[in-house]
């Protein structure tokens, strides 16, 4: 007998309104991506913890790092065991990490915190990022850019609600809103933050379904997708797919594009004001939630028009134009307001968009049998470029600073070197071609595996 | 709410036509209605806050 955990335990009816499903795969994202607006705790932890900015950055750099890790080798457990169990335990171990990082903010042990949201509630990110992004494009196959675009677009989201959310709650504990009251409000936030995460993504894990094995879309011919480009109707297995070039050439169009839009997130604040010297704090801080804006709305928009104009042609659009306007910027970047911050969000709509339609692209090329664990072992390309790409930005700037130079001058170099990357990811997105048949999995095989445990 | 269609012709091998659909009766609805809720409600807040945020580019 399944439990109410297992796959078979959450097989819809074949009468089913697949739009339910969307909010379940939201929940989750929304609340872990949480991790992008680590920052707001920064300088409250600096004081509570009487520490530098580094050793309380690592703690997002771990949580990062441990995401990769979690969804490349988490990816098969999370298509074994389907949505609702992988939601529940990547809950459960987001949830613990905030518990375990609280333990540490009241007995002012730093490492707990490490161990805490970095390693436990790393290992929720990585789980829960992949949890649900198959089984949407398992209730959407006639549109499953759509379908990854609503998933993935909850991450961007996630931290433009924690981010508001995180200091009205320092504030409301602390008393105030100067930093010692944010200080003094953060155990509790810590606390409340996990309570509501624990509490919506249960909700989640109580209404995500899978779909019934009969289940179409009403109207919807599978053969109709056999006959566009790049789009197989056969599996290929996660331990397959990383033998064949083409798993390669989307690691490096991922690696290149989330490298590239790191370039301009790493010192959004700063490069604005350093190329624009009128620019006040405020309006800096303005740009970079405009930024964050254009990063959530790149997720949906790019991802679903990606069911129409194809995978391949919307990564040479990211690609592509994203290179011509990072030549905009380094050429003309300065002269135009306006040119500057138009140039930087399409940039930006283009990061977002590389993410929530890289799975959808999986699909495409192998199948959606095991979808999920292919997209987490493909996510050590965030892991990497999360790495290289603010050490590129930051060593880049700081010998510029070092040899004189000053304002737009600054970036010049990197904004060249990201161009060099885009024109790399451009050129591995053209040599994509259709997977060979011999890596597909025999048919039937993958059927009796979805279903039958 | 429908029931399971264990008998149909297009139901594909023994597994599948076995299987007891996952209830979505009121109390599923009405779950998955409140979180639909929460999400947009959520989202909401975020894009609020965050477009007030980015309209100091504008004002400051």
């Amino acid at each position: 007998m399944p439990s109410i955990l297992d796959r078979e335990a959450i097989v819809a009816p074949r009468q089913f309104n697949r739009w339910l499903i969307p909010a379940a795969a939201l929940a989750i994202h929304l609340c872990i991506g949480q991790v992008y607006a680590f920052s707001v705790f920064k300088i409250p932890m600096m004081g509570h913890f009487d520490t530098g900015e580094v050793a309380v950055g690592w703690i997002f750099s771990v949580a990062i790092a441990m995401l990769g890790l979690a969804a490349a080798f988490g990816g098969t457990w999370v298509e074994r065991s389907g949505p609702r169990k992988s939601m529940v335990v990547a809950g459960t171990f987001w949830v613990t990490g905030f518990l375990v990082a609280s333990l540490g903010i009241a007995t002012g042990q730093l490492w707990l915190v490490y161990l805490g949201y970095g390693v436990v509630g790393g290992i929720g990110l990585g789980i829960g990022y992949i949890s649900p992004v198959s089984t949407l494009m398992k209730w959407f196959p006639d549109r499953p850019g759509l379908a990854t675009g609503l998933a993935i677009m909850g991450f961007g989201g996630g931290a433009l609600i924690a981010s508001p959310l995180s200091n009205s709650l320092m504030a409301l504990f602390g008393g105030g809103t100067d930093p010692a009251n944010l200080e003094a409000g953060l155990l509790q936030t810590f606390l409340t933050l996990a309570a509501v995460y624990a509490v919506v993504i249960s909700l989640g894990a109580i209404v995500i379904r899978v779909p019934h094995p009969d289940w179409t879309p009403t109207g919807w011919d599978p053969s109709t997708a056999a006959a566009k480009p790049l789009q197989t109707t056969a599996n290929v297995s996660a331990d397959s797919a990383i033998r064949t070039p083409q798993f390669w050439l989307l690691w490096i169009v991922l690696f290149c594009n989330v490298t590239a839009g790191i370039g301009i997130l790493e010192n959004a604040a700063p490069m604005i004001q350093d190329y624009f010297d009128w620019i006040t704090p405020a309006a800096a801080a303005g740009f970079v939630g405009l930024l964050s804006l254009a990063n959530m709305a790149g997720r949906f928009v790019w991802s679903a028009t990606s069911d129409s104009w194809g995978r391949k042609n919307n990564y040479m659009m990211y690609l592509g134009v994203g290179l011509a306007l990072y030549l905009v910027i380094a050429l003309m970047g300065g002269a135009n307001v306006v040119v500057f911050i138009l140039a930087t969000m399409v940039i930006l709509s283009f990061y977002g968009g590389g993410f929530s339609t890289i799975p959808a692209y999986l699909k495409d090329l192998f199948g959606v049998f095991q979808v999920g664990a292919i997209h987490g072992r493909l996510l050590t390309a965030w892991s990497a470029a999360g790495i290289a790409g603010p050490l590129i930005v930051n060593s880049v700037i700081e010998a510029q600073a070092d040899s004189g130079l000053t304002g737009a001058g600054l970036y010049s170099l990197s904004l060249y070197i990201m161009v060099g990357l885009l024109a790399i990811g451009f050129l591995a997105n053209l040599l994509v071609r259709p997977v060979h048949p011999k890596h597909h999995v025999p048919e039937g095989r993958d059927r009796e595996k979805e279903y039958v445990q | 709410m429908s029931t399971p269609n264990a008998g149909s012709s297009t139901a594909g091998g023994t597994a599948p036509a076995t299987r007891e659909p996952a209830g979505t009766g009121g109390a599923y609805r009405t779950t998955a209605l409140v979180l639909a809720l929460i999400v947009i409600a959520a989202l909401a807040y975020g894009l609020v806050q965050t477009a007030l945020k980015a309209s100091a580019l504008f004002t400051g």
